[in-house]
């Protein structure tokens, strides 16, 4: 694999060149400070996008033009990361070497079309569209109260990571999507051309003379703008350990658990914390599977996670509504044995091993290979074969060291009904 | 030795050894990582069985209640910690038409295969282990029970069929949760657990020949025990139970969903017939189809489809999230009953299934799922698929467009 930058006048362009798939993926990223507002809009251009432009004028002509091109796929992302916001236009096609190669001009004109021509008139978006789609994400946002867990991390999020990006969601602000209007949406759209930093992400068995080519064509009239170099690192506005619940009609409940450190060192978040996230509740026999699930039958599911940029971790399980003081006692539980060395290094090898397996993942997955490119464009992460050593050498007594630091801080249960005390 | 060729220069190998069992392997360079899995024919599809002159029943759920106990790493700690050592992540599943065992890693693969092996051959299942399983599976249970669109789904079903398998879940109930035993655990173990009705499948970064040869010698311990019992089919009339079902439920918006229950289509061969089926239906509902722009126009665009062939019966089910069911099913049965296609929606699409055969090996838990599901539905791989679908003729499409019977359906809702 070999990776390669390239400074355009108006962008950037990076090539990640590897023969491991007969894809190719185009990822054009469009990043600026995080601005809910703007967010909003950019969750609808999500959407809309998907309705082609001047040349294919509905989403059905566009659909069928992209699979009579062997099923070039078109996508739009909006999501954020830390204090940042991003904007995705991607295009996957198939390697031209396996079907034919004016493929490539062919399916980068269509990505043209809809990212420089899309159906707008007179500074707005298309009337029946705009409303179409609007009406549709609102009723997908308002459905999230059909998905429990997905429900209850939301709800959890809002309290836990106060103060922060990561306590917005679309739910949150569902009036705001129903105020939203089409002229902002095209002004929202327009701001992409100069108001966004450009980075152009492509991996595969490319032909980098003609992907440059078209890349310069496809964006011509986009001007790429700087993007501070602040520290992506936010503090959670609470302080004080918390404890709450929502009650839904619904046989299970589910449990998340906050989790934060104090006085995290950079070595840390980078290289310990992901361990301890791994023996915590990320592998196979994770403290927390064993004790909660296997010991004690108390949940279907039980894992964590780390983020990173909040210096945070969090746990969520599914549980019965009557198991809830016990599961959370034996939580704490499991939090101390992480405190203990020996307990440590019995799993300690067994962690490496499963992270060193995940990292591998990174370069056989074309997703994971961009957004760890893409990170490491925005926030200069270490680079996996780095993080792959540093780990690797890792002591039992600093992830104790780093589990003294750990406490937590925020319990939330979307609470169904206790099905044991029915049964 | 067998050896598949794909188009673009894959294949498959494939073995058959001497206790029956067969070994499915397809070595890669492009990635560090292995997947070895252990499926057999046996999953919830199976309900009464005839071994010797005994005709048994199986309590709902085994199939997977089963596969929790056999895959019993957390009770082995000895072998969980070989694994863990390994870095390596175990998991099973179980569907209608059998249970998947795997293990993905990147290093001493033999050692891999090993314990897995271990584990699928030589299970031993014991009472208080059966008891202390109870909680989990009874939570996971719940866990599904939880999705509107799983009980929309057994629900619809149910109304379709009387006395299919299909009308269960794959988990079972509460009640065949509550009260299968480790006795009947262990017969099911041995009767369907038998090399001729099992099979492993390799993919990955390994060399072909020490693979075959650790797992020629590891079989030389798991004895030929003959062939699975014969599994006894339920009789199912072609009629539904329920044409219209409403099940009231806590959501936000209802779930709809009509299933079509028909004879399965003899004119091709199974896969030719699904293959087309599957074409016809997603040039209508797909982003590509008359059906779904007229469904996203009305704001029914939380739907999807699909087919599933259920003993003798071809099942074609439709399901949205809506709160007028009544102008999906209505805008469904529009383009049901006049469905067509022309010879360049059919060119079309045939490059949507080339550029999806293109894909197929890109990714080695992709490949495995490929081979596994394709020998428990069809008991072989399917070869010259890419052949296949070149050849597919407007007139075939045609013929199978006849076959279809809408006359026979249910409709469920899960609505407040």
């Amino acid at each position: 694999m070999e990776y390669k930058r390239q400074e355009r006048d108006n962008y950037t362009l990076h090539f990640i060149k590897t023969d491991r798939f007969k894809e190719i993926s185009v990822s054009v990223r469009f990043t600026k400070k995080y601005d809910l507002e703007e967010g909003i809009y950019l969750k609808l251009l999500e959407r809309v996008l998907a309705y082609g432009g001047t040349l294919n004028k509905t989403r059905k002509e566009l659909a069928r033009c992209l699979e009579s091109l062997y099923k070039v796929d078109l996508s739009y992302m909006f999501a954020s990361m830390s204090d940042i916001m991003f904007f995705e236009a991607k295009m996957n096609m198939i390697n031209p070497k396996y079907t034919s190669m004016d493929m490539y001009e062919k399916s980068f004109q269509i990505f043209k079309e809809v990212l420089n021509s899309p159906k707008v008139s007179k500074n707005m978006w298309d009337k029946e569209v705009f409303h179409i789609e609007k009406e549709n994400l609102i009723t997908d946002i308002l459905n999230v109260k059909d998905d429990n867990e997905t429900y209850g991390r939301l709800k959890f999020d809002e309290k836990f990571y106060k103060g922060t990006p990561y306590e917005d969601n679309n739910y949150k602000y569902i009036d705001k999507f129903k105020s939203a209007d089409s002229k902002k949406l095209y002004s929202t759209y327009k701001s992409l051309f100069d108001s966004f930093r450009i980075d152009v992400l492509v991996v595969g068995d490319m032909e980098e003379e003609i992907i440059s080519s078209l890349v310069d064509d496809l964006l011509s009239k986009f001007k790429s703008v700087n993007l501070s170099n602040d520290s992506l690192y936010l503090k959670l506005k609470s302080n004080k350990y918390s404890e709450s619940e929502e009650v839904i009609n619904s046989s299970q409940s589910n449990l998340f658990v906050g989790l934060v450190t104090t006085g995290t060192t950079e070595y840390e978040r980078n290289y310990v914390m992901p361990l301890y996230n791994a023996i915590l509740g990320a592998m196979n026999n994770s403290v927390l599977f064993v004790k909660v699930r296997e010991d004690n039958s108390l949940c279907y599911y039980i894992l964590s996670t780390a983020n990173r940029y909040t210096d945070t971790l969090v746990i969520t399980s599914g549980i019965s509504a009557g198991n809830y003081e016990k599961a959370k006692s034996m939580i704490n539980e499991c939090l101390e044995v992480m405190k203990n060395e020996g307990e440590v290094e019995k799993l300690l090898v067994n962690a490496k091993k499963t992270l060193d397996i995940s990292f591998d993942d990174y370069y056989d997955n074309m997703n994971k290979m961009v957004s760890y490119y893409y990170t490491n464009i925005v926030s200069s992460i270490p680079t996996i074969e780095d993080r792959r050593e540093k780990i690797n050498n890792i002591t039992a007594r600093e992830v104790v060291e780093f589990a003294s630091k750990v406490s937590v801080r925020e319990v939330f249960l979307l609470k169904g009904e206790d099905v044991n005390e029915e049964s | 030795m067998k050896k598949v060729k794909y188009n673009n220069g894959e294949e498959i190998l494939i073995y058959t050894l001497e206790n029956g069992i067969k070994v499915y392997l397809y070595p890669t360079k492009k990635t560090k990582n292995f997947y070895i899995t252990v499926s057999t024919h046996f999953g919830s599809e199976v309900m009464k069985y005839k071994s010797g002159d005994k005709v048994y029943d199986v309590t709902l759920g085994s199939a997977h209640f089963l596969e929790h106990r056999v895959m019993d790493f957390t009770k082995n700690k000895e072998a969980m910690e070989k694994i863990n050592e390994y870095g390596s992540l175990v998991n099973a599943y179980t569907t209608y038409n059998g249970t998947n065992f795997n293990i993905f890693g990147n290093t001493n693969i033999e050692e891999n295969m090993h314990l897995l092996f271990d584990r699928v051959f030589k299970a031993n299942i014991k009472s208080e282990d059966v008891e202390s399983e109870r909680g989990i599976i009874l939570e996971e249970y719940n866990m599904y029970f939880d999705d509107p669109y799983f009980i929309l789904y057994n629900n619809l079903y149910e109304s379709l069929f009387e006395s299919s398998y299909i009308k269960y879940p794959v988990i079972g109930t509460p009640e065949g949760i509550k009260t299968v035993s480790a006795s009947e655990l262990n017969r099911l173990y041995k009767d369907f657990y038998k090399p001729r009705n099992m099979f492993i499948v390799v993919c990955g970064n390994f060399e072909e020949g020490k693979v075959i040869d650790y797992i020629e010698e590891y079989m030389k311990g798991v004895k030929d025990t003959g062939k699975p019992p014969k599994v006894i089919k339920v009789k199912e009339k072609m009629s539904v139970v329920n044409t219209y079902k409403e099940v009231n439920l806590d959501v936000f918006e209802s779930k709809v969903a009509v299933g079509y229950k028909m004879p399965t289509i003899v004119k091709y061969d199974d896969y030719k017939t699904r293959i087309i089926t599957t074409l016809i239906m997603s040039n209508l509902f797909s982003s590509t189809g008359d059906a779904e722009e007229e469904l996203q126009l009305e704001g029914i665009n939380r739907n999807s489809f699909g087919l599933w062939k259920a003993d003798d019966y071809l099942l074609i089910y439709f399901k949205a999230s809506t709160n007028d069911s009544e102008k999906f099913i209505n805008i469904i049965e529009k383009y049901l009953s006049n469905i067509k296609i022309t010879k360049s929606d059919l060119e079309r699409k045939k490059r949507g299934l080339l550029a999806s055969l293109i894909l197929g090996f890109e990714d080695i838990c992709e490949v495995e799922d490929k081979i596994t599901s394709e020998v428990l539905t069809f008991n072989k791989l399917l070869e010259g698929q890419e052949e296949l679908v070149k050849s597919i003729t407007l007139e075939e499409v045609k013929e199978v467009i006849k076959a279809f019977d809408f006359s026979n359906r249910s409709v469920v809702k899960v609505c407040k």
